[in-house]
This record gives C-alpha cells, sequence and structure tokens, in this order.
C-alpha cells in the first residue's frame, strides 16, 4: 500500500512538474538582477512566521537551525512579532516590515500584485522541480507581459476531517460500515454523517454533537457552493468583475449548510469564536468530528493531553485527520436514503470540493538582504525543514520528495495532492480583490445561518426557499462587487 | 445685527489695507539700512552695528536657502504634481511617493511660512531701530534685547516653542489630513501608484447612492449614541457620586473602590471581556439556554441583534466612564458650599429642589468643558464597536462596508483602513472633525463656564 502511494505520488509529480518551462527571459532576468547570489554579511534577517508555528515552538527551532548553518556566513535570522509591522504596502517604504514573510497565498499575492513583494528567482531553485505547477500558480502574477512568481510554496492547507477514533460510536462497525470497507459510512459522505448526527443527538452518544462546525466561516463553507458549480472569480480567479459565488447550483450548497445549522441548534456555530473552542470541543467529547485545516493538528493533541486522558503519544495515534466527506448529487442532506449513498456512492455522492490555500514564503520588496533572505527561504523550504515542520505542525508538505516521504505513513498527504491535482481543492485567488469576499461572504453565512432560528422565535424566516437563499446569494455577490469597483 | 458686523469687517479690513500701505511707504522712506534688511534680512542690522542679531538673521536666510535649493524648492513644486514618475520596485527604478510628496510640500510651505514670517520681523526690527537712531538714541545691544525679549515681548518668547510644536505635531497632521480629501489616493491608487490632486472622493460620498445612504444612517445613529452615551455617562457619574456622598453611607472608601477597579482595568480588556460575556458561547447565552429560554443574539449579524449590540455598546461605555466622572464629581460636590444647603432647608426646599437649584447648576458650570470633551469622545468613540462587532457587515439596509452598529470613524476605519480607500476615509474624518469642532464650539460660547469664567456659582 505504501510503496503504491509512493509510486502514485512521484508520478504525478513528475507529470506536474513537466508542463513548466524554465525559460530565462531578459525581463525576468532584469527583476531578478538583485538576487546575485552575494549573501550580504553581517545581516539580520528578520521573519515573520506564523502564529500556530511561534505557538508550539517550530519557529524557533527553524530560526535556531538556520543560525547554526549559517553562523560561518555572516548572516543570521531572527523572528519578528506577529503583529508588528504586517502591512508592506504602509510600513515597507518606511523600511519597516519583514524581509521574509510566510503566509498564504491570497494575503502574499495581496502584496505582491502591488509590486510589495520580489518576484524570485525560482528557476534556479532546488524546489522548482519538486513542487507541482499548482502550487506554484498560487503565486503566479503576470507583469510586463510575463509570468513571475513571488512566493515559494510549501504546504497545502485545505479543510479536513478531523475525528478521535476512541469516541467513535461502539456500534459503528456493525451499524455504520455497510459497504465493510473499514471506514465509517458517516465519514464517507455527508448525507451519512448527517443522519449520523441527527442520531447522536436525538437518542445520545459517547458524544453530545456528531458533525459540529463553525458555519460562518467562509473559506471552508464556501465549499458547499463550490461543489455546486459556483465559482470565486471568473477567468480561472483572475477576473474581479466576474464573481460567481452566486453561480450553479451555489443556492442548494448554500442550503445544505442551513440544514446544518438546523440540525446542531445550536448559536455557537454561528459565532467566529468556535474555531477556537473547536479542539477542547473535540478532546471532551462535546462532538465527535469537525473540518478543520492540517496545520492545528497539534492543537487538538494539546487539547486531548489537556484533558488528562491522554499521553501525547495516545493523542497522537488516536486523533486522526480524514479527506471530508462526499456531498450529495442532489445537494441536499436529507433527500437520500443514507445507505444508498454508500451503495450507491458513485451515483448518489460527488467528492466534495473545498477552498484552500498554498501557505509559502515571500520576499519583502523592500528588504536590503535579498540574497540572505532567499537562503533563509531555501532553508526552510529544504527536506529536512519540510520534514521537521511537518513533525512539529503537521502540514502537508508542497514539496514532492517531503510528501513522499510523509505520504508513506501518512496517506492523507497524498489524499491532499491529489484533490489539489484533480481541482477538488479550489486554491485561493492570487489577486488583490479576493480580500473583499471574507466580510460579505460571513455576513451572508450569519444571516442564513440564523435563519434556523427565526421561526422558533416567531420571527420571519428570511430564506425559506431556494429563491430567497439565492437573492441573499446575489445580494452578498453585489455587496463584493461594491467593496471592489464602488470606489475604486 | 448683520449690518453691524458687515461694518465692522469692512473697517478691521480697511484698517489692514492702511496698515500695510502704511509700512510700505514707511520702508520707502526708511534709511538705506532698512531697504537692505529688505533685500538681504540680518544686512540692516549688521550695518546699525547690531552684528549678533544681524548674524542670526543672515544665518536663519542663509538656513532657508540652502533648504529651499537642496530640498524645498522641489519639495514645494512635488506638493502641485503630487509625483511625476512612478516607481518600479521590481526593476528598481527610482520614483515618486505621492504621499511623501505630499507630507514634503506642506512642509515646505510651513518653512516658507517661517521664513516669510521672520522676513517681515526682520523688516519691523530694522524699521524700529532705524527711528531709535532718528530720534537720537543709540540701537539696541544684543544684550538689551535679550531682556526686552524676556520682559516686554515675554508671551511671544514663551509661546514660540509651544506654538512651533503644535504646528508640527498638531496642525500638519490635520492639514495633510484635510488634503488628502482633496486627491485620488486609495483603491487602487496606492504606492507606488501616483496620486493627483481630485474631488472624486467628495463626488462619490455625495453622489454614490451606496455611500450618501450609508453615510446618513451612520450620521444620525453616530449623533444618537453621542449624546445618549454623554448624557448617560454624565448622570451615571453624578448619581454615583451623590449617593457615594451621603454621609449615612458606611464603608465610603470600598464603595468608591468597586467602580476605580472598573475604571483602572484597560478600556479593551473590559470590551473583549464583554465581548465574550455576549457572544453566543458566552455565560449569559449560556444561563439564559439552561434555564430554558432561547440564545439572544446580542453581538451577531442579525437584524434582531441591531438594538441589542446598540444597547450593550452603551452600557460597555457606561461601564467604562462612570467611575472617571464619578471621581470628578466627587471632587467637584465636596466643593460646595453647604451653607447654600442650610439655607435651602430653612427656606422649605425639598431634597429635589436643593439638587435643582444648587448642585446641578453648580455641577455643570464646572463641568460643561468636560462634557464637551466627553460628546466629542464618545461621538468619535472607536473602541467599542471595533472589538464588540468587528467583521460584521449589516445585510439589511444596504449598508456599505459598514454595520448598523458602526459609528462614523469605524466606517472611516473600515473604508481608509481595511479596504485603503483613504480620500474617501479622509473626506468622513473632516466631516467628523466639522461636527464636533461646531457642536463644541456653539455650547462651549453658550455655557456659563464661558459667559461668566471668572464667576464662583
Amino acid at each position: 500500500m505504501k510503496r503504491t502511494v509512493s509510486l502514485i505520488l512521484s508520478i504525478m509529480m513528475l507529470l506536474w512538474c513537466l508542463p513548466i518551462a524554465s525559460a530565462e527571459s531578459d525581463m525576468y532576468k532584469r527583476v531578478t538582477a538583485r538576487f546575485t547570489g552575494q549573501l550580504e554579511q553581517g545581516v539580520t534577517i528578520k521573519v515573520l512566521e506564523n502564529a500556530t508555528a511561534i505557538e508550539l515552538g517550530y519557529a524557533d527551532e527553524l530560526i535556531a537551525a538556520f543560525n547554526a548553518a549559517y553562523a560561518d556566513k555572516g548572516i543570521r535570522a531572527e523572528l519578528m512579532d506577529i503583529d508588528q509591522y504586517s502591512d508592506l504596502a504602509t510600513d515597507g517604504p518606511y523600511g519597516y516590515g519583514p524581509d521574509v514573510w510566510y503566509q498564504a497565498n491570497d494575503i502574499l499575492m495581496k502584496y505582491a500584485t502591488k509590486q510589495h513583494l520580489l518576484p524570485l528567482p525560482v528557476y534556479g531553485l532546488e524546489s522548482w522541480e519538486l513542487i507541482p505547477e499548482n502550487a506554484w500558480n498560487a503565486y503566479k502574477m503576470t507583469m510586463y507581459d510575463e509570468d513571475f512568481y513571488c512566493g515559494i510554496p510549501l504546504n497545502v492547507q485545505s479543510g479536513m476531517m478531523f475525528y478521535i477514533e476512541s469516541m467513535l460510536p461502539d456500534n459503528w462497525e456493525t451499524e455504520w460500515d455497510i459497504n465493510q470497507n473499514g471506514t465509517p459510512d458517516f465519514f464517507e459522505t455527508y448525507t451519512a454523517l448527517y443522519a449520523l448526527s441527527a442520531d447522536i443527538q436525538q437518542n445520545g452518544g459517547k458524544t453530545k454533537y456528531g458533525y459540529l462546525d463553525d458555519l460562518v466561516d467562509v473559506y471552508f463553507c464556501v465549499g458547499y457552493m463550490l461543489s455546486g458549480g459556483a465559482y470565486v472569480f471568473g477567468d480561472n480567479n483572475t477576473d474581479p468583475a466576474d464573481i460567481g459565488l452566486n453561480k450553479g447550483d451555489a443556492a442548494k450548497g448554500a442550503n445544505m449548510l442551513r440544514q446544518w445549522a438546523d440540525l446542531m441548534n445550536n448559536t455557537e456555530v454561528l459565532d467566529g469564536a468556535f474555531a477556537s473552542a473547536a479542539y477542547g470541543y473535540l478532546a471532551d467529547g462535546t462532538m465527535l468530528c469537525t473540518v478543520t485545516t492540517p496545520d492545528v493538528r497539534a492543537m487538538f493533541i494539546r487539547a486531548m493531553v489537556n484533558t488528562g486522558k491522554w499521553t501525547k503519544e495516545e493523542a497522537e495515534a488516536d486523533l486522526k485527520m480524514i479527506n471530508v466527506p462526499r456531498l450529495p448529487v442532489s445537494l441536499d442532506l436529507t433527500a437520500d436514503n443514507w445507505q444508498d449513498t454508500i451503495t450507491q456512492m458513485d451515483t448518489l455522492t460527488m467528492q466534495t470540493k473545498m477552498m484552500g490555500g498554498i501557505n509559502g514564503y515571500g520576499i519583502s520588496a523592500y528588504t536590503k538582504c535579498p540574497n540572505a533572505s532567499l537562503a533563509f527561504i531555501q532553508f526552510a523550504a529544504s527536506y529536512e525543514q519540510i520534514i521537521a515542520r511537518n513533525k512539529a505542525l503537521g502540514i502537508s508538505p508542497a514539496r514532492s520528495d517531503a510528501a513522499e516521504t510523509i505520504g508513506a505513513t501518512d496517506p492523507n498527504v497524498a489524499l491532499i495532492f491529489s484533490n489539489l491535482d484533480t481541482g477538488y481543492i479550489d486554491v485561493m485567488p492570487a489577486i488583490n480583490e479576493v480580500a473583499q469576499i471574507w466580510t460579505p461572504g460571513q455576513s451572508f453565512l450569519i444571516d442564513l445561518c440564523t435563519d434556523a432560528f427565526r421561526a422558533e422565535r416567531g420571527e420571519e424566516e428570511l430564506y425559506a426557499d431556494l429563491e430567497d437563499i439565492q437573492k441573499g446569494l446575489d445580494r452578498m455577490v453585489q455587496q463584493i462587487l461594491d467593496a471592489i469597483f464602488t470606489l475604486s | 445685527m448683520a449690518q453691524a458686523r458687515l461694518k465692522e469687517t469692512q473697517a478691521k479690513e480697511n484698517i489692514f489695507f492702511y496698515r500695510l500701505m502704511q509700512a510700505l511707504a514707511k520702508i520707502w522712506k526708511a534709511p538705506w539700512q532698512v531697504k537692505a534688511s529688505v533685500l538681504v534680512m540680518g544686512l540692516g542690522q549688521i550695518c546699525y552695528g547690531q552684528i549678533i542679531k544681524g548674524l542670526i538673521y543672515l544665518a536663519c536666510l542663509a538656513g532657508l536657502i540652502w533648504y529651499f535649493v537642496t530640498t524645498g524648492a522641489a519639495d514645494f513644486i512635488g506638493f502641485f504634481t503630487l509625483g511625476t514618475q512612478q516607481e518600479d520596485l521590481w526593476l528598481g527604478i527610482p520614483g515618486d511617493n505621492s504621499m511623501n510628496m505630499l507630507i514634503l510640500g506642506i512642509f515646505a510651505i510651513v518653512i516658507g511660512l517661517f521664513g516669510i514670517l521672520l522676513w517681515i520681523t526682520n523688516m519691523k526690527d530694522c524699521l524700529f531701530t532705524a527711528e531709535e537712531v532718528k530720534a537720537g538714541r543709540k540701537p539696541r545691544s544684543f544684550r538689551e534685547t535679550l531682556r526686552h525679549m524676556a520682559d516686554d515681548k515675554f508671551h511671544v518668547t514663551a509661546l514660540t516653542l509651544p506654538m512651533v510644536g503644535v504646528t508640527i505635531f498638531s496642525v500638519l497632521p490635520i492639514v495633510f489630513m484635510i488634503l488628502i480629501a482633496f486627491t485620488n489616493l486609495g483603491g487602487d491608487v496606492v504606492y507606488p501608484k501616483l496620486a493627483d490632486w481630485s474631488f472624486d472622493a467628495w463626488s462619490k460620498l455625495l453622489n454614490v447612492d451606496k455611500l450618501s445612504g450609508t453615510f446618513g444612517k451612520i450620521l444620525s445613529w453616530n449623533v444618537l449614541w453621542a449624546i445618549s452615551t454623554t448624557l448617560i455617562n454624565f448622570l451615571g457619574g453624578l448619581g454615583l457620586a451623590l449617593l457615594l456622598n451621603k454621609p449615612n453611607v458606611k464603608g465610603k472608601k470600598i464603595w468608591r473602590a468597586f467602580p476605580i477597579l472598573a475604571y483602572a482595568i484597560p478600556g479593551f480588556i473590559s470590551m473583549l471581556g464583554f465581548k465574550f460575556m455576549f457572544s453566543q458561547s458566552g455565560p449569559i447565552n449560556s444561563m439564559l439556554t439552561s434555564a430554558g429560554h432561547d440564545a439572544i443574539f446580542f453581538l451577531t449579524n442579525d437584524a434582531s441583534a441591531k438594538w441589542w449590540a446598540r444597547g450593550i455598546g452603551l452600557f460597555v461605555n457606561a461601564w467604562i466612564a462612570i467611575p472617571s466622572l464619578m471621581l470628578m464629581m466627587t471632587g467637584y460636590l465636596g466643593n460646595i458650599n453647604t451653607d447654600m444647603y442650610e439655607a435651602a432647608e430653612l427656606d422649605g426646599a425639598s431634597k429635589f429642589q436643593q439638587f435643582r437649584k444648587i448642585t446641578l447648576p453648580f455641577v455643570i458650570f464646572s463641568t460643561t468643558p468636560v462634557l464637551i470633551g466627553q460628546f466629542v469622545g464618545n461621538f468619535n468613540n472607536f473602541g467599542i464597536f471595533f472589538f464588540m462587532r468587528s467583521g460584521v457587515i449589516s445585510n439589511y439596509g444596504d449598508y456599505f462596508l459598514a454595520s448598523d452598529t458602526d459609528l462614523l470613524i469605524n466606517w472611516l476605519y473600515n473604508l481608509s483602513v481595511d479596504n485603503n480607500y483613504y480620500s474617501v476615509g479622509a473626506a468622513i474624518s473632516l466631516i467628523i472633525f466639522m461636527i464636533t469642532s461646531t457642536v463644541s464650539l456653539a455650547v462651549y460660547v453658550r455655557s456659563n463656564a464661558y459667559k461668566q469664567e471668572d464667576t464662583y456659582q
């Protein structure tokens, strides 16, 4: 099995990398001219890492390892405070801000499109041929009629389902594995998960809820709409005038969120604060499963250990991360018999699309030490460091060799790569305007899911049918368009 | 009345032109030393033997010339162009930064105005010396000049430095903000792109329905909020102070310590605490659901949350502000002459009449400037709804990048910081400035605290 996974992964990597041209045009040489290869002497590279990496100690380990490796080369690195000068557009021109910045591709590209991040000499990097084209594209932008890459992809982010194996219902093997494939049926289709959640909430179980999640987080919830044929921006996520979040069967997709809100009957899921409470809720048995990104795996482990019921090793073994279940083709969680969705999986269900991101490193255009910064990025993106980052944070690497190593023991890594390749991970657009989708999107989701509580309070339901939901989606899209174009 | 004012203005203008003509005539008739000082600052003083003073003027002139030759003149021109060459950060092609050019341009104008002021003082000084000499007196020595500045002109000497500070740290940023409102900075036009002078922001604010509609809704809530919070905080502080001032209250120090604790805790900690308490997973909703009641949408983005959230905002603001007002009121109440209460009691006044006729007028007289400050502070109270309800855009009522609890200052933040619409944000801040300054001045000049400044009440 492991060998097969490794083989598939290797072939996939090879196929991904083939189409990428590595022509170095005159313009490419001009824009990357400051990367001479000569390390600036006596400089300290300021690195802005992400909060989880800092909290769990990996960021310090990385800096220490880099400083040890480059001690004799006259450069060193140091961490910046997470909130310190993180706006390159305003701080950068005055000499503040990081030299090297780790972030999701949408954030980095927001700055890159305004030239606040440098295009990198990617063709000469070791990781160029080891990282798939889809991941590189998350950092691609066109300027002077040519494509440039303003970041090095490190890890793939997308929603994954987390659960604790020992919390599974005792009868899952007899009652919830009708296809006898060793995987609980409720983790195979959302229809089955909905049925299990309803059963747990009505009849009780090891946990209070089956599936419980923040239903107002656009990043995770937009997957329901994307699976229904919606898209973020048209023309391969590059045309902000064409917003497709209300297109296709987006209303049906959004209606599934309302169905979940109806079932969960818990107003906590209408609040973004749920995300930080989710670690404890999974560990203390409030819920059986939830969806979040792989890089917070360590937070679940910590929450489990904090309950005193698990040691770290036990928690590592007991916590499982799997692909999100398949959605019903009908885009209705209650339309089909859940058993049918398992026995006729190919015809009644489809693979769920999720929004995803490619986290990586970029270099500030205002850095005084581009070569030292590039050296740091190369170090942090090296095979050894990616393996270390995976161990510390549970990330899913973008490098094929690291993915292959980790994939040999963790099939989810292969799965995430496969999802990225087959388009089931819709990578966040790399254009500036993506920043405008979050707030209107969240406002709509809160309004939509609040509807589950309106009727029982004697208030008028605002999203009683698909037509109303479609109007809500249209209004959300209009708000996004207004935010992008009204004042520009 | 209006005609009288018009005449007064015309008279003032006439005096100004008369004085200007008089000054020019004086210079025309003045000795050659004065004319030399007109041409070269300090030269006249040197010719009259006031060497040190003359050299100081000359040094200032040299400094001004050096500044304008090296950078000032370019900065001054840059103020009008806001840049001609766009920077290319990737190709390393240097260019202009419109924002910087605006700041440096304003600075160049201020330095220029300072130079003109210095030039006028130089001429006046030289004219004065010429008249002294004509009258047969010796020109002032440098020591005598210093003595004169420390004595007759002490007010000028003492106020010069604070004025320079106020100009640099208060006036310049305000001027900068005002001018931003007349550019197209923001949106797509941010560094390294070049900005230009434009009335776009005002035109959009007035003509784009979404903006003008949102502006009207937010402004009306903002006015209601500012008046309500000021009243609640004032009455709350006064009520608490009166309560704790009563002679029959035991353990006053302990009771006073509780509100002070609320005051001593940083405001944003209190706000975040209340945000958690009223959140969907917070203790208040938890208690409500445990008691069999439905959870209430206190702060979420639901139409029913509008007045809940506004009410919570008023409550949290009162929680933070009342203790400080209570302390202040306690101080004022201690200053009221108790004889007045005794006299009122002898005259048969009830407790409420004593409060209405003695306590309230005294407190209002003493606190009017503070109340104005409170009103302005509350009008621009950014923190409450930023911490309690950030990231919410109301789905009803066509709010543009705002929620139904946002004040103008929060909307300004959403537009200018979250969405980079700097010029529109600056235009809104200019409107806020006009509203608050007009209301503050109007209330202040009509208050007894201003009209009867020297009166003890």
